[in-house]
């Protein structure tokens, strides 16, 4: 259902993963290339860090709106935006990937991701 | 009073303690994370789908029907679990719905409603979702969940 949006994505260098994932932290398509990584697992904690920021971002902006979510690791990072009402897309990155472009990407596909649910 | 009445009494007092604990917990779980207890959604499904057909005696077998397998879902649910007092589910098409008369998380429902949340999760959906996705392939959204003095109703899509 979602090839084409994770093949665009991994088409940036240094993206490792691609994952859609639904609020309720279901795993609907992804891809990983490490395969130590347990994606239905990482899935719902995409899902839970997303959410609660939101309740941050109510509590201290008094916005329910996130842009981003960017988790940023020694080893790598793994940005998150909304794709719609029910789900999000989430990449892993080499530590030090093009942000710019990867966030370019993101949005595009997010958008793509929204309009088929 | 008998002492098997006793025993009886302090047995459903235990019950309904431990039901409004149940509920304190998960209203205190949604008070700090808000929409992040969403995301807790599917891993609750799973271990629950896995408890009703370990332990309550829910069986697949012999049925790829959507509405057969709901059925049955609604029976375990309804009939061994005990979750309310009556269940229905409806497959449509692509949308799923949930209807449960009474059923024993309302007291947390509304209880979060009152302070002004609105409910993001309800594990008994999210069992829903993971059986279909494990005996279909399908995956599902929870869409909305909608609740009123004596009744909660989920709506769900299929995908794909």
């Amino acid at each position: 259902m979602f090839e084409n949006v994770i093949a665009d994505i991994l088409r940036v260098d240094g993206v490792k993963g691609v994952a859609v994932v639904s609020k309720d932290g279901l795993l609907i398509e992804g891809q990983a290339n490490d395969r130590t990584i347990d994606v239905e697992n990482v899935a719902a904690m995409v899902a839970t860090i997303y959410g609660t920021s939101l309740n941050v971002s109510k509590e201290v902006f008094h916005e329910e709106a996130i842009d981003m979510i960017t988790l940023e690791s020694p080893k790598g990072k793994i940005i998150t935006v909304e794709a719609g009402e029910s789900a999000v897309l989430a990449v892993l990155t080499d530590p030090k990937v093009n942000l710019g472009l990867v966030r370019i990407y993101l949005k595009r596909n997010a958008q793509k991701v929204a309009s088929m649910l | 009073m008998t002492e098997a009445k006793v025993v009886e009494r302090m047995n459903e007092r235990s019950e309904e303690m431990a039901t409004k604990v149940n509920n304190l917990i998960l209203y205190g779980i949604y008070r700090v994370l808000g929409a992040g207890a969403r995301g807790l959604g599917n891993s609750i499904g799973e271990e629950l789908l896995h408890a009703m057909m370990e332990e309550y005696g829910l069986n697949f077998e012999g049925s790829s029907d959507p509405q057969e397998l709901l059925n049955r879902f609604t029976e375990v649910m309804v009939n061994t679990f005990g979750f309310a007092e009556r269940g229905e589910i409806d497959v449509n098409g692509n949308k799923v719905t949930l209807k449960l008369d009474n059923p024993m998380d309302l007291y947390a429902l509304q209880l979060l409603e009152k302070k002004g949340m609105k409910p993001v999760l309800y594990p008994m959906a999210n069992a829903i979702a993971v059986a279909i996705k494990k005996f279909s392939g399908k995956n599902v959204l929870i869409k909305g969940i909608n609740v009123d003095e004596k009744h909660v109703e989920v709506e769900m899509m299929i995908l794909g």
